[in-house]
């Protein structure tokens, strides 16, 4: 009887947290729009901004797939259940730590035009998404077939001949997701000194009075990330059902590629990290930081954990339900188009009249879940697929419910993959400057808007305690992310 | 009973503004609640939520880094009178006909050098002269449309005309120059090397020069023999919660002791007070004979140039 009430609570808090961040401020959004009409002055499209926005988002896209390869190979090499704790830490690692981060320490380190720091900072902290996919796949489909081809030819041919024809689904999905996340993205580019249509679309949202005005600036971009979101949605359902036997059969060597994943994250994590702490003296700019900013610290990191926990509650609980969770998904992808400044603008026109929530934190939560409802929906959706059809079968003859199967079976046995979904998520509303902009409240001051007035005001010794701060915050996620993931 | 924080709204770098507050709950003993504004949207996104919360404002004082959002808050009612006392000595061009709001702690807009690259007598007298060809491929300006880079735009505008103006930007984008996001960000590309002028405020180059950057600046002529100043407004919130702690604070914002701390920090703003000024031995350059009021009537205007020239 509790597992049935804990499972029904579960999927109620979902819903509510669903309808409270995507469908009310959508409607809110929407209504805002009708009744304030036309705003004085027409629309003029940036062109030149958009195609740069796109060629970036572009890049960033290729150069991450590219970065993923060696890890995709680390992963398929030890197969999704030999995957060691540490290891898993080590790839998720990356993603963990706020972005912004690796902008400033990349700033430092990487004196190249801020094109092109841009497109590496991207790849060189998504490229895990891409590594675990396209691992897994590789591991249980075209293991044997690269082997065999590594016979008689080198790594990169035997990739491209043996195991691309049957990944490719996997490659252009996580592609097309890179590549929408990239084009709505605002604060790397904007920690890079760069002008793009994210840019663009935060001041139409924060300068005018018209949502319409917004919505139509919108428009281009949020139909390209729409689009590439359904897309990798339609390949991604395509893609070959996967045989878990496969797996478990060709999980006996590692051999050396297992120290690729440490190496791969020295790179990408540690090249930046030490860029920031070799320009200044580190403990006297933790010390300075803790004494100013600690309270903005603590109070950031846990408004984003509630972030990060709502969202992957949400997308868990959605994602069990049958009929929903497609809907749910097409809605939140739609949702998510739409650029962060005017998500949050239309949070706050949705809750401006309710005080309880306008004037809280809890209007923050509700703008982070907005912005990242999608990646907590992909989350419980991979959580419901990483269960073999079999076991959620026999739970089915056992006499369990599709939603309850769902819920014991599919999320129970996943775990790691919430937990680590949640510390992601986290760690995107603790970089989020966007959103944060427009949903603030009087008792949090966002770090990441600190963190970037100081990059902005040359205050490098606070920039880099801030840095470390919450590299050590993100710390205890990384290991719990390594922790679950041996379960 | 604790007494009710106070909520102060203010575009202001963050840095100077927590130190300012700081202090004010230090001496007062009193909590003072901020809600800050992001680098690149300055002022603009705080302004808009100002219009949305007028029904049931959340701010009680509004501090500005510079001056036409106040005034075109004022133009719509969303301010209320007061004439706090210890404003006396602030001259009557940088105070509200109507006691809608005060400014103090000026900032010019300056074009930011490296010595060491570009001599001081080598640069062009006049902004017009940086979008010709020879020098508009070396110089980045920040997005025209936020913060102060509007205000210079919209004081082009009103000061030179709309064709005057939309030859300006044009002439800067045909040849090149580089819009940056921000005016830190295009001293930024100007510290990098990537441009050898920066169009930017006085603020930015001071802080740079105290991070330890080689920089300098000039005061390049607006066309009527002065340099655009933009002074920092600070007003009452019409309908403000907490009004007698939020004139409170404005009678400590726009005190003598917060205009030296600006002037004394490494932001180096311009003291209005000419008891300040002799005190500090600080004059800010000749000030252009713009008025306030008609740079905010010819933002809309400037602004819409720049989307149609500078940012195609």
């Amino acid at each position: 009887m509790s597992a049935h009430l804990a499972q029904y609570a579960g999927i109620a808090v979902g819903v509510v947290i669903f309808v409270a961040a995507a469908v009310w401020p959508a409607i809110a959004l929407v209504t805002q729009a009708l009744v304030d009409g036309q705003p004085a002055t027409p629309y003029s499209f940036p062109q030149g901004i958009f195609l740069r926005s796109v060629f970036l988002a572009f890049g960033g896209t290729l150069a991450a797939l590219l970065l993923a390869m060696p890890g995709a190979l680390v992963v398929a090499r030890l197969g999704r259940r030999r995957l060691d704790g540490w290891i898993a830490g080590m790839l998720i690692a990356p993603l963990i730590f706020p972005v912004m981060v690796y902008a400033f320490g990349w700033d430092r380190v990487l004196k190249v035009p801020g094109e092109l720091r841009c497109v590496w900072v991207w790849a060189t902290w998504a490229w895990p998404v891409p590594a675990l996919v396209l691992g897994w796949g590789w591991a249980r489909l075209g293991r044997r077939r690269y082997e065999a081809a590594l016979l008689s030819a080198s790594p990169p041919p035997a990739f491209l001949h043996g195991v691309f024809p049957i990944l490719w689904r996997q490659v252009l999905a996580c592609g097309l997701l890179l590549f929408a996340f990239f084009l709505g993205d605002y604060t790397v580019p904007h920690a890079c000194g760069l002008i793009v249509y994210a840019t663009e679309l935060l001041l139409a949202a924060e300068s005018s009075p018209h949502p319409r005005a917004a919505l139509v600036a919108a428009l281009p971009v949020a139909a390209a990330i729409a689009l590439s979101l359904l897309l990798a949605l339609m390949v991604w359902r395509e893609r070959p059902e996967i045989d878990e036997s496969d797996d478990a059969d060709l999980a006996a060597s590692a051999g050396w590629s297992r120290w690729l994943a440490p190496l791969l994250t020295a790179i990408c994590v540690g090249v930046p990290l030490v860029g920031l702490m070799h320009s200044v003296p580190v403990t006297a700019s933790v010390a300075e930081t803790l004494d100013t900013y600690c309270r903005e610290i603590v109070v950031s990191l846990g408004v984003a954990a509630a972030g990060g926990v709502a969202t992957v509650l949400m997308g868990a609980a959605l994602a069990t339900l049958p009929g929903v969770r497609w809907l749910a998904l097409g809605w939140a992808l739609v949702w998510a188009a739409l650029p962060g400044a005017l998500i949050g603008s239309s949070v706050i026109s949705a809750y401006l009249r309710i005080p309880s929530v306008y004037d809280h934190w809890l209007i923050m939560v509700i703008g982070y879940v907005a912005r990242f409802g999608w990646v907590g929906i992909v989350v419980g959706l991979l959580a419901q697929t990483g269960v073999g059809r079999a076991q959620l079968k026999s739970a089915r003859i056992d006499g369990a419910g599709a939603v309850a199967a769902s819920w014991r079976v599919a999320l129970a046995g996943n775990l790691p993959t919430l937990a680590c979904g949640a510390l992601v998520v986290s760690a995107l509303c603790l970089s989020e400057a966007c959103t944060t902009a427009l949903v603030r409240v009087p008792e949090v001051n966002p770090i990441a808007l600190i963190l970037i007035e100081k990059f902005h005001r040359f205050e490098d010794e606070i920039l880099v305690g801030i840095s470390l701060l919450l590299v050590l915050g993100a710390l205890p996620g990384a290991v719990l992310a390594g922790v679950v993931s041996r379960r | 009973m604790q007494e009710p924080a106070v909520v102060l709204y203010s575009s202001v770098d963050e840095t100077f503004l927590k130190q300012i507050v700081t202090e004010y709950e230090k001496r007062t003993g009193r909590k003072v609640q901020i809600v800050g504004d992001s680098e690149a949207g300055k002022t603009t996104g705080l302004v808009n939520r100002i219009r949305l919360e007028k029904d049931r404002p959340r701010a009680d004082v509004w501090w500005s880094g510079e001056q036409s959002q106040t005034l075109l808050l004022a133009q719509e009612g969303l301010l209320a009178p007061y004439a706090s006392p210890v404003a006396d000595d602030i001259p009557m061009n940088f105070r509200d006909g109507d006691d809608l709001w005060t400014g103090l702690a000026l900032r010019a807009r300056v074009v930011a050098y490296d010595p060491a690259r570009t001599p001081a007598d080598s640069l062009p007298k006049t902004w017009e002269a940086y979008a010709e060809k020879a020098w508009a491929s070396r110089v980045a300006v920040a997005n025209p449309l936020f913060g102060t880079t509007r205000s210079h735009v919209a004081a082009m505008h009103a000061l030179w005309g709309e064709k005057r103006t939309r030859a300006f930007l044009n002439n800067l984008r045909v040849s090149g120059a580089v819009i940056a996001d921000g005016n830190s960000a295009a001293v930024r590309k100007l510290i990098a090397g990537d441009v050898d002028a920066a169009f930017t405020d006085s603020d930015d180059v001071a802080t740079a020069r105290a991070a330890g950057a080689n920089v300098a600046m000039v005061y390049p002529d607006m066309g009527d023999g002065g340099t655009l100043v933009i002074p920092n407004t600070v007003a009452l919130v019409a309908g403000a919660r907490h009004p007698e702690e939020a004139r409170r604070l404005i009678d400590f914002l726009v005190s003598a002791d917060v205009e030296e701390a600006l002037a004394r920090s490494a932001s180096a703003n311009y003291p209005v007070r000419e008891a300040l000024r002799r005190k500090l031995d600080l004059s800010p350059p000749s000030a252009s004979t713009i008025g306030f009021a008609d740079i905010a009537e010819h933002m809309p205007a400037a602004v819409d140039i720049c989307r149609e020239t500078l940012l195609k």
